[in-house]
C-alpha cells in the first residue's frame, strides 16, 4: 500500500511539474510574440498591402479603427449602426475608419439590393484576403478565428488592442481608445 | 512483485490485435488524413493543424485503446486469477498506470515517426516552424491524463460498452458546460464551469493554452482524483 501510494504521489508530482514546466514556456513564448506584435508598426504594413487598392493609404499620425467583417455575419451587421455613430463624431479627426471583408464587390452589392437602407461608414475594402490574413495573425487570442475583429492602432502606427466579437462592451472600448484623440482636437481648436 | 517484473508481463500482454489496431489506426489516421487533404482539397496544412489533428486522434485512440486494454482483466476472471497467481491488489493498478505508460509511449514514438513522413509529404520540415518544443511535452501529459480517465471509468463500469457511454454521456454534459460557461463568461468575465469539465482542460495540456495556475492545479487533482478512485475500488471490488 506504502509503495502503490509512494508511486501516485511521484506520478501526480512529476505531472505537476512537466505540466507548470509546459505552462511557463508557453507563457514566455506568448509573452515575447505578444511584445513582438504590440511593438510593430501595424501602420506602415496596412500601407503596404493598400498600394493599389481603392483606399488611399494612412498618413502619418493617422490612429486606426479597423474593422474585418462580413454581410453573412448577423452580430457584424448588428452593430455597423453604432460603428458608424463613432465613425460620424469622429469625422474630423486624425482617425481612419477602415473595413474588410473577404467577399466581392457584387455580394456587397447584392446585400445593398436587398437592404436599401443599409449603409456602413467606415472605408471599404472588399476582396481584401491579405490584409484580413494580416490582421487575423494580429488576433492573438482567437487567431483570427472568429469576426467581427476590430483593431485599435495608435497614432504612432503600434497596435494598442484587438477586440472580437460584437456588444457593448466592444464599443464602449472603441469609445474610450478615441476619447484622447478627441480631447486632443478639442485642445488644438 | 516488481515493478521490472510488471513492465515485462504488460509488454508481453500487449502482443495481441487490439494494440496492433490501435497502433495501426493512429499512424494510418495521422499520416493519410493530412496528406489525402493536402492532395484533394489542395489546401495545405500548418504544423500547427497537424499536430493538432494528431492530438485529436490520439486522445480518442487512447481512451477508447486504454478503455479496452483495461477491461480485459475484468473479463475470464483474470483479475481474481491474477490475486491467486500472487499479485496483490496494488499491483493490479500499477499495472493498470503501466498499461496507460505503454499506450502513452506507443502515442509519442509513433507520433515521432509520423513527422517526418508528414513534412516530406507536405512539402518540408519548415511547417513545424511555428511549433514550440515543448509540444510534445503537452502531447504526452495531455495523453497521460486521458488514460488517467480511461482507466477511473473502466474501473468503475468493468465492461467496455458502459465505460464508452458514460464517457459519451459526460461529453454531452461537458458541452452544456461549456455553452453555460461561454454565457457566463460574457456576463460576469469568468467561468466556473469549466473547472467541472475535465476533459477539456486535459485537452488544454496539449498546447498549454488558455491555462492559469488554478486549472493546472485543477488537472492535477482530477488526476490525482481518478487514480486513488481507481485504487480505492480495486482495493474493495469482490473478483
Amino acid at each position: 500500500m506504502k509503495r502503490t501510494i509512494t508511486l501516485i504521489l511521484i506520478f501526480t508530482l512529476a505531472f505537476f511539474g512537466l505540466s507548470y514546466f509546459g505552462w511557463k514556456s508557453f507563457e514566455k513564448k506568448a509573452d515575447i510574440q505578444r511584445t513582438e506584435t504590440y511593438n510593430q508598426n501595424v501602420r506602415e504594413k496596412i500601407n503596404q498591402l493598400l498600394v493599389d487598392r481603392q483606399i488611399p493609404e494612412v498618413g502619418q499620425g493617422d490612429a486606426l479603427v479597423l474593422n474585418v467583417w462580413a454581410t453573412w455575419c448577423g452580430p457584424c451587421i448588428g452593430e455597423i449602426s453604432e460603428l458608424n455613430l463613432i465613425a460620424k463624431e469622429y469625422k474630423d479627426a486624425p482617425v481612419r475608419f477602415l473595413a474588410f471583408s473577404n467577399e466581392t464587390m457584387q455580394v456587397w452589392e447584392v446585400f445593398q439590393n436587398r437592404r436599401p437602407e443599409f449603409r456602413f461608414d467606415y472605408e471599404l475594402l472588399f476582396e481584401a484576403d491579405e490584409i484580413i490574413s494580416f490582421l487575423s495573425s494580429l488576433d492573438l487570442e482567437n487567431n483570427g478565428h472568429s469576426i467581427p475583429i476590430h483593431l485599435l492602432i495608435n497614432s504612432d502606427g503600434t497596435l494598442e488592442k484587438v477586440i472580437t466579437g460584437a456588444s457593448e462592451a466592444t464599443i464602449l472600448q472603441i469609445r474610450s481608445f478615441l476619447e484622447p484623440i478627441n480631447q486632443k482636437t478639442a485642445s488644438i481648436e | 512483485m516488481s515493478l521490472a517484473q510488471m513492465l515485462k508481463i504488460e509488454l508481453f500482454k500487449i502482443k495481441r490485435f487490439d494494440f496492433y489496431l490501435f497502433a495501426g489506426l493512429y499512424l494510418f489516421l495521422i499520416v493519410a488524413i493530412p496528406i489525402g487533404i493536402n492532395a484533394v482539397f489542395k489546401q495545405v496544412l500548418d504544423g500547427s493543424n497537424t499536430l493538432g489533428f494528431m492530438h485529436s486522434v490520439s486522445i480518442k485512440l487512447m481512451l477508447f485503446g486504454v478503455i479496452v486494454a483495461q477491461a480485459r482483466e475484468y473479463s475470464n476472471d483474470v483479475n481474481r486469477k491474477k490475486i491467486l497467481n500472487g499479485y496483490n491488489r496494488d499491483d493490479l493498478f500499477i499495472a493498470q498506470l503501466i498499461i496507460v505508460g505503454i499506450y502513452t509511449l506507443t502515442i509519442l514514438l509513433l507520433s515521432l515517426l509520423a513527422m517526418p513522413a508528414i513534412a516530406l509529404a507536405l512539402g518540408g520540415f519548415s511547417i513545424y516552424a511555428q511549433t514550440p518544443s515543448f509540444w510534445i511535452l503537452g502531447l504526452v501529459l495531455s495523453n497521460l491524463s486521458w488514460g488517467v480517465f480511461a482507466t477511473f471509468l473502466i474501473n468503475i463500469f468493468k465492461r467496455p460498452l458502459w465505460a464508452v457511454l458514460a464517457f459519451l454521456g459526460y461529453v454531452f454534459i461537458e458541452f452544456i458546460f461549456k455553452i453555460l460557461g461561454q454565457f457566463q463568461e460574457e456576463k460576469h468575465g469568468w467561468n466556473l464551469l469549466i473547472y467541472f469539465s475535465p476533459m477539456e482542460l486535459f485537452n488544454r495540456l496539449n498546447t498549454f493554452e488558455n491555462l492559469t495556475l488554478g486549472l493546472l492545479l485543477t488537472i492535477v487533482g482530477y488526476v490525482l482524483v481518478f487514480q486513488l478512485v481507481s485504487l480505492f475500488i480495486l482495493k474493495r471490488r469482490d473478483f
